[in-house]
């Protein structure tokens, strides 16, 4: 069994789990409430059934490694040049950026953590210039705070920094 | 109706509604350039913000984005051959060649043109709908509402590509996602968690979000480099490529009304549209011999067809509430937080907005045209910058945008989870649209199913009406399967 193919009956299980617990999650509640769920659930599990059977002789005749079977669906497809372990790889880096963006919202708040993303993830990952870096940072604070905040009035995640009191925000990243 | 429809365009120059539709203008020309961030990202992305505005402001701003994406998704598909989106695959079957030719000007020019005329016609026979609908939606119960969501759920999974059995189950998924919170009219919280977030339900902009564009983003950087790393040669003749579409104008015609119809149909859109044209081109053509080497032909017809094909897909959103796409979906989700509902109130109270729509379409196209006839030359370097530098951008909308659908981290944290299932699915090859239509029909269908039983206990069920559809939905099926195994078969000879 090549990765792909790894995925695609992973996939199919991880389907299948989520029609059984639609099924089992309601069986306890009122008629009203469990109707639904279960014309779904009932459905969405005999045909998951037949598509991981179809999923799993596939995967025990594979083609080559990426390759998609002549399977064509409306969806923009995913790169399937590469070798699957560094498109995980990159996918996995490109996850913890996320996750530190995060950390960084809810640690130091979202205007102060913003720009320390771009400088960071331009610098390391685009290799960009400081000039082009200064530009894409400088126009996005621009969005943000003339934009976003004074025109549309959007709502800011909540930091510790700012619920602690402990180091006083300047009031533009307030 | 023409009162109606003079309101409209009174409201369509005032400052916030027109400047929100010159703002659509430009994230679906940007969009349109970008490849692999289609209608669906563009629209998810656009939606948390619209609820700041006024009603005819936000459908300028989403009509205006998602109107335009088919033309400037030309630009790439005619320079590099790499479609901005799915609905200009054919164009490049023909524009590429001409560019290689040196007229990549040419092929533009009467790209952008058909372009124009394609979304007039679309907006048009928008326009036409409205009236021919208007009495049939009046006889509409919610019984017939309901077979009406079943036949949209249904017509996407089977036409979402070679495999119509995963369709079908995403769409299912779909519907079971709209399932979770409250149920509609009884005291119960489902699939919850004991997590109070949840009790409200998950909001489609998150489901958006995290299944379109959260895997889009994360696809483009592990790709890591610019989406072209050619340099663009234009060449000169965007007027001659004008006037080549002047010169073919009934092909343009007829490509737009078969364009039209094809959007109409729910799970088909403007990629079918654009290669049933190219194909309807090549067939009705004289001389067949530079059909893939380069005839202008191959490349006004696609155009022409795909911008027409977004101008029918509004109009079973509209008039019966039935989005044909994911894009629609969001579409229609945006309607319902603005507090429209589609179908009878669409075509009576709230007529006016249902003509912004129209017009949106109509300027937004002649708007797009023209810019993109006069800046051609820098959008197309837009696709020469590294996509490290814009992720950044784009990922700062897409998690400001998340945050304001409850305020809560729960949408953070929900935005990435759903984030990594779009990202699977698409690596498993699963398709994702028939996840937001289900979504969005689950919610209407569970409601159209309470209100029918309520009202008509079990009889709703042998309403003439209703048996109708449910032969509607029968023949659907059948003949979608049907075409497909003909297909197979075509493939294996």
């Amino acid at each position: 069994m090549n990765k792909l193919a790894n995925v695609r009956v992973g996939f199919a299980l991880f389907m299948l789990a989520v029609f059984a617990y639609g099924a089992y999650g309601v069986k306890d509640m009122v008629f009203g409430a469990r109707i639904f769920p279960i014309s779904v659930s009932a459905p969405g599990i005999i045909l998951i059934l037949i598509q991981l059977y179809r999923e799993i002789r596939r995967s025990l005749n594979p083609g080559p490694e990426g390759t998609s079977n002549q399977e064509r669906i409306i969806d923009v497809s995913s790169d399937t040049t590469s070798e699957t372990s560094v498109i995980y790889s990159r996918g996995l880096r490109f996850l913890y950026w996320i996750l530190g963006l995060y950390a960084g919202i809810y640690v130091i708040g979202f205007k102060l953590s913003i720009p320390f993303f771009f400088v960071l993830f331009m610098r390391v990952e685009g290799k960009a210039p400081w000039s082009v870096i200064a530009l894409v940072t400088g126009v996005s604070l621009y969005i943000i705070y003339f934009h976003f905040q004074t025109l549309l009035g959007v709502y800011w995640p909540d930091c510790l920094l700012q619920q602690s009191g402990w180091i006083p925000i300047p009031w533009l990243f307030q | 109706m023409v009162e109606a429809a003079l309101i409209a365009l009174r409201h369509m120059f005032e400052f916030e509604v027109f400047s929100m539709l010159v703002a659509g203008i430009a994230v679906g020309i940007t969009i349109g350039i970008l490849p692999g961030l289609g209608g669906t990202v563009g629209m998810s992305i656009l939606l948390p913000f619209v609820w700041t505005l006024k009603p005819e402001a936000a459908l300028s701003l989403l009509i205006g984005m998602v109107a335009v994406l088919r033309t400037s998704d030309t630009i790439p598909a005619v320079l590099f051959a790499v479609p901005g989106t799915a609905g200009c695959q054919a164009t490049v079957l023909d524009g590429y060649p001409l560019a290689q030719k040196g007229e990549a000007g040419r092929a533009l020019g009467a790209a952008f043109l058909a372009s124009m005329i394609g979304g007039l016609i679309g907006a048009l026979f928008l326009t036409i709908s409205f009236p021919i609908a208007r009495p049939i939606v009046q006889q509409l119960t919610s019984a017939h509402f309901f077979m009406l969501c079943i036949w949209g759920i249904c017509m996407v999974g089977v036409l979402a590509g070679s495999q119509p059995i995963k369709g079908v189950l995403t769409g299912l998924l779909g519907l079971l996602m709209a399932a979770i919170g409250g149920a509609p009219s009884i005291y119960e919280f489902r699939y919850t968690f004991g997590l109070d977030y949840l009790e409200d339900g998950i909001s489609l902009v998150i489901v958006a979000l995290g299944i379109f564009a959260i895997p889009e983003i994360a696809d483009l950087v592990i790709r890591g480099t610019a989406i072209s790393t050619i340099p663009h040669k234009l060449g000169k003749g965007i007027r001659d490529g004008m006037k080549d579409t002047l010169r073919n104008w009934w092909l343009v015609a007829r490509a737009s009304v078969l364009g039209t119809f094809i959007g109409f149909i729910p799970g088909l859109g403007s990629a079918p549209a654009s290669w049933i044209a190219y194909g309807y081109a090549l067939q009705s053509a004289k001389d067949k011999s530079q059909f893939s080497k380069g005839d202008i032909r191959g490349v006004i017809a696609p155009e022409a067809a795909n911008n027409a094909a977004d101008g029918g897909a509004i109009i079973p959103t509209l008039i019966f509430g039935i989005p044909g796409s994911g894009t629609m979906a969001i579409f229609l989700f945006a309607l319902m937080v603005m507090g429209v509902n589609p179908g009878r109130e669409m075509l009576t109270t709230q007529l006016p907005l249902a003509f912004i729509c129209v017009w949106s379409f109509a300027l937004a196209n002649v708007i797009a045209a023209g810019l993109c006839i006069f800046l051609t030359r820098p959008l197309a370097a837009l696709t020469n910058i590294k996509v490290h530098y814009w992720v950044p951008v784009a990922l700062m909308v897409i998690i400001l945008g998340a945050f304001q659908t409850s305020r809560s981290w729960g949408d953070l944290i929900l935005l990435l989870l759903l984030g990594l299932l779009g990202w699977f699915m698409k690596r498993a090859g699963w398709p994702r649209p028939p996840v937001l239509i289900g979504f969005v029909l689950g919610t209407l269908a569970e409601k159209y199913f309470w209100v029918s039983t309520a009202r008509y206990g079990a009889s709703w069920l042998y309403q003439p009406g209703v048996i109708i559809l449910a032969c509607v939905i029968v023949f659907s099926l059948w003949a979608g399967l049907r075409t497909r195994q003909e297909k197979k078969t075509e493939a294996e000879i």
